[in-house]
């Protein structure tokens, strides 16, 4: 399962990434009013930069792109297949299928998804990990550009494992939490960081529950529920005939 | 029959600006014609069309839940109007959608790539299995008609009849998944949608207000037909439908309480911010007030509070699916939503063509089981117009003509506002169009390059010379936006929008290495935004005096502006550098060797530098070098 680890204490915010992305993923250029708004997510920039200070008020640089969630609920939302999790861990795209009912966005957690307002036919945008790329063994342009190490790619239990082994160096420089562990069933892009990353997401308390349980629940009683309906109805239907029958139709009718 | 004339005509204009707003949809795109966004994906088309559409189209399977399984033959003389209403109502839901969606030629890909997962996959699957369902009940009414004497068809009547209680059943089981999952969409979105409005259990709520509503706007729609067209309805049938409404909204509002105490959310409701002030609002709108006129004997035979009580409910329940689906959910600060021009008046003009084709269905078919058949009103009081001779020609025209009449001038009417309302900015790449102009040399074109308003010179001879003459028109005018007669700079000259400057890091890391690299630059921190000015180390790369006349706020012509800073700094920098001194244009224009230097300037011109002028710093301009 292919990941990625950020450390926010090593990122300087030289906004490397953001650069290299937009050139390999052939981004339109960006329109004056997105310039003006440097920390947003577009359609014309899958990762950006945001500006955050620590406790003692150093600023500090968290890059926000897709998560690439293990059980992610854009793929399960999506009604044509258009967004798919691949098994080696990027969660890819096609516009092909895609019908543009923008659920993937409302049903994000952490509010990744852009759509292309401004086109004619709107598909969604977001960062797909370099899907091409890493399958030809490479590494994202993101991990690749950045000068500082800041961002790193491998494999998810390498980089676990590397998260783990930082923080119990440097046990006074991390907060002793691995963003993306856990929460939501996990993600594939992992932080670590000194600052509370909660902001990433829409809600601050994220539970470990992957988002596609929610509605799994309900789904698989589906057939239990139309069953129980036709069931019911019919021994309704049933009964008020033979009620019907009894009184001879005399007051209900 | 006025007020019928007036309705439909009121109806009709509603529905032509509809259409006008619909062609403004699919010409401009969604992203200019909506004011849905990043934050707010989904609007009003989705939460008034489909949300509460939907569930207001349940009152075709409640109506035949109680004429076919209970038996209630009574409701009889209201069912077939009703399943119209709700075949009707599902009908609008794939034309809300097709405006709603990105890509509508996809519309039917969920009926190809199954996705079992997907509660909006169950969504599409039910809307069509529904609608289906609900138009073999509507064909029973439709294969009355005369025109469908003959045998073939009468055959299809009396098979439908005849089966028509299996359709009945399955009906009742696909409606009911269908409005619980409508409300299970937002199950996944317990980070977005208000606690208020969310509950793990939102399907059965959804269930529960769908049945209640459903009664409610049968009472409505019973109402105004019964008003329009001057028959009249055994009151006793509202009532008790009436009662069945409350019993159920009774039951709705207990489980949604129940729902947020067990949660502990119920105290959100009183914290008197605005969403909870709209909680109590739509609960006392949609529940307890209906209730009570629906239970209080002396209100309830009264026809005005029996239908109060009923909008009521509708009104509550429009107003419930509106929150969940937008109006209250988190949004990232600094965001709202409100629906465009566009957005209400496609889907009035949505609702206005169901009306009318309802109407229609009440005048030609036997909807009211032979009780009731209305004729057409062929003498129909026109208003008086004071123009004379105005007044002569509207009233030459038949009933349909003035109906057309209306439908041609709103639609006309809604593409001229809509021409002026739509926002620019996000209109499908068109922006605000400026006319080139000369400058005040006459030698360049004045233009807005980046289309922000901010002109720049723009040397057109020297673009059209250097791209290949003739042939070169299509490389930039062929990018064109519409409408606009320049293309955007930015489109060839990519780094003008870059988000890192152009600035060689790499470089200047190597230069510093011994000096402490990092440090020299950025004296504090290491960061994108405390860095030294470029000026500190290299005061001779921005030029002296501005390039442009600062007087007309122009920006610097792109070329001038590039010379000035590029030449003087080689010519100061380049015995350090190492780099070449621009002692010819081709020394960096490499591509722009061959004839077209030479036919313009008779050769490669040669910039006098201080190197070449033995010491003496030559006097460089870029007017020299344009020459």
């Amino acid at each position: 399962m292919q990941a990625i680890l950020t450390d926010i204490t090593k990122c300087v915010g030289c906004r490397k990434c953001v650069g290299s992305c937009q050139s390999i993923n052939a981004c339109a250029p960006e329109r004056p009013e997105q310039k003006a708004q440097p920390e947003e997510l577009f359609n014309t920039r899958y990762t950006t930069i945001v500006r955050k200070t620590n406790a003692a008020s150093e600023p500090r640089f968290v890059r926000r792109h897709c998560r690439h969630c293990l059980n992610p609920a854009c793929v399960s939302v999506c009604p044509v297949g258009a967004l798919k999790k691949t098994p080696a861990g990027p969660v890819i795209y096609d516009k092909r299928r895609c019908m543009g009912c923008r659920y993937c966005m409302f049903a994000c957690p952490f509010g990744i998804p852009r759509s292309e307002w401004e086109s004619l036919a709107p598909g969604i945008k977001k960062c797909t990990f370099c899907f091409e790329k890493t399958q030809m063994g490479g590494q994202p342009a993101c991990t690749e550009a950045c000068p500082e190490g800041a961002t790193i790619y491998g494999q998810r239990d390498t980089l676990l494992t590397e998260a783990r082994q930082r923080i119990s160096n440097e046990p006074e420089r991390y907060l002793h939490k691995i963003y993306g562990e856990h929460e939501l069933g996990g993600t594939s892009v992992i932080y670590l960081s000194d600052i509370n990353l909660d902001f990433l997401s829409f809600d601050k308390d994220l539970s470990d529950v992957p988002a596609p349980e929610l509605t799994w629940k309900f789904i698989k009683e589906t057939p239990f529920i139309s069953g129980a309906v036709g069931l019911s109805v019919g021994f309704l239907y049933w009964l008020w005939k033979r009620k019907l029958k009894l009184t001879k139709g005399s007051s209900i009718g | 029959m006025r007020k019928l004339f007036i309705t439909k005509l009121i109806l009709t204009i509603f529905t032509g600006i509809g259409l006008a707003g619909g062609f403004y949809r699919f010409a401009c795109g969604l992203g200019a014609s909506s004011n849905l966004s990043n934050a707010v994906p989904w609007g009003l088309w989705i939460g008034f069309d489909d949300m509460a559409g939907v569930a207001l189209a349940s009152g075709g399977f409640v109506i035949t839940a109680i004429v076919y399984i209970f038996h209630l033959k009574r409701f009889r003389p209201i069912l077939r109007s009703t399943i119209c209403t709700a075949f009707l109502g599902y009908c609008l839901v794939p034309f809300s959608l097709l405006l709603d969606i990105g890509l509508p030629w996809n519309i039917w890909h969920p009926m190809i790539y199954w996705q079992y997962h997907s509660i909006l996959f169950g969504v599409a699957l039910c809307v069509m299995l529904v609608s289906t369902i609900l138009m073999v009940g509507f064909a029973i009414t439709v294969l009355e008609h005369p025109l469908f004497a003959l045998p073939l068809f009468q055959k299809i009547y009396r098979f439908l009849n005849k089966y028509f209680l299996v359709c009945v059943v399955l009906g009742i089981i696909v409606s009911t998944l269908h409005q619980s999952w409508l409300g299970s969409l937002f199950l996944i979105l317990p980070h977005r949608v208000h606690p208020l409005w969310y509950s793990p259990i939102i399907y059965v709520l959804y269930f529960l207000s769908a049945v209640g509503l459903g009664c409610s706007m049968i009472i409505v729609e019973s109402t105004i037909t019964s008003f329009l067209y001057g028959h009249s309805i055994e009151n006793k049938l509202l009532q008790d439908l009436g009662r069945a409404s409350s019993v159920v909204i009774f039951l709705y509002a207990i489980v949604r309480c129940a729902d947020l105490a067990i949660r502990h959310k119920l105290s959100i409701a009183a914290n008197g911010t605005w969403q909870s002030n709209l909680f109590l609002a739509e609960m006392i709108v949609s529940a307890i007030l209906p209730i009570a006129i629906f239970n209080i004997k002396g209100l309830r035979s009264k026809r005005r509070w029996l239908f109060t009580a009923a909008v009521l409910v509708v009104g509550g329940f429009i107003l419930n699916r509106l929150c969940t689906s937008f109006i209250t959910i988190y949004k990232p600060e600094g965001t709202s939503y409100i629906p465009s021009l566009i957005e209400i008046c496609t889907s009035l003009g949505l609702i206005s063509a169901g009306a009318l084709v309802f109407f229609y269905c009440v005048e030609h078919l036997n909807l009211f089981e032979g009780k009731f058949a209305h004729k057409p009103a062929h003498k129909v009081k026109i208003p008086v117009f004071s123009i004379p001779g105005l007044h002569d020609q509207f009233s030459a025209l038949n009933h349909i003509s003035r109906y057309t009449l209306a439908f041609i001038l709103s639609v006309s009417f809604g593409m001229a506002v809509f021409y002026v309302t739509t926002s620019n900015e996000r209109k499908y790449h068109t922006v605000q169009t400026v006319k080139s102009q000369a400058s005040p040399d006459g030698k360049t074109l004045r233009i807005t390059g980046g289309n922000n308003r901010l002109f720049v010179d723009f040397n057109h001879r020297f673009h059209q010379d250097t791209l290949g003459k003739n042939e070169s028109c299509k490389k930039c005018h062929h990018m064109n936006i519409r409408q606009n007669e320049v293309s955007p700079c930015y489109i060839c000259h990519g780094e003008m929008y870059k988000p890192t400057p152009l600035f060689n890091h790499a470089f200047h890391e190597a230069q510093f290495r011994d000096k402490g690299s990092c440090k020299v630059c950025h004296p504090r921190e290491r960061t994108e935004t405390t860095y030294r000015s470029c000026k500190d180390c290299h005061p001779t790369m921005f030029p002296n005096k501005p390039v442009g006349n600062p007087m007309q706020l122009n920006a610097p012509p792109y070329m001038d502006a590039m010379h000035s800073s590029c030449i003087q700094c080689h010519q100061t920098e380049w015995p350090k550098t190492g780099k070449p001194t621009p002692d010819y244009c081709n020394t960096c224009h490499k591509d722009m060797e061959g004839d077209i230097w030479k036919k313009k300037y008779g050769g490669p011109i040669k910039i006098e530098t201080q190197d070449s002028v033995s010491g003496k710093a030559a006097d460089i301009s870029v007017k020299d070098i344009k020459r």
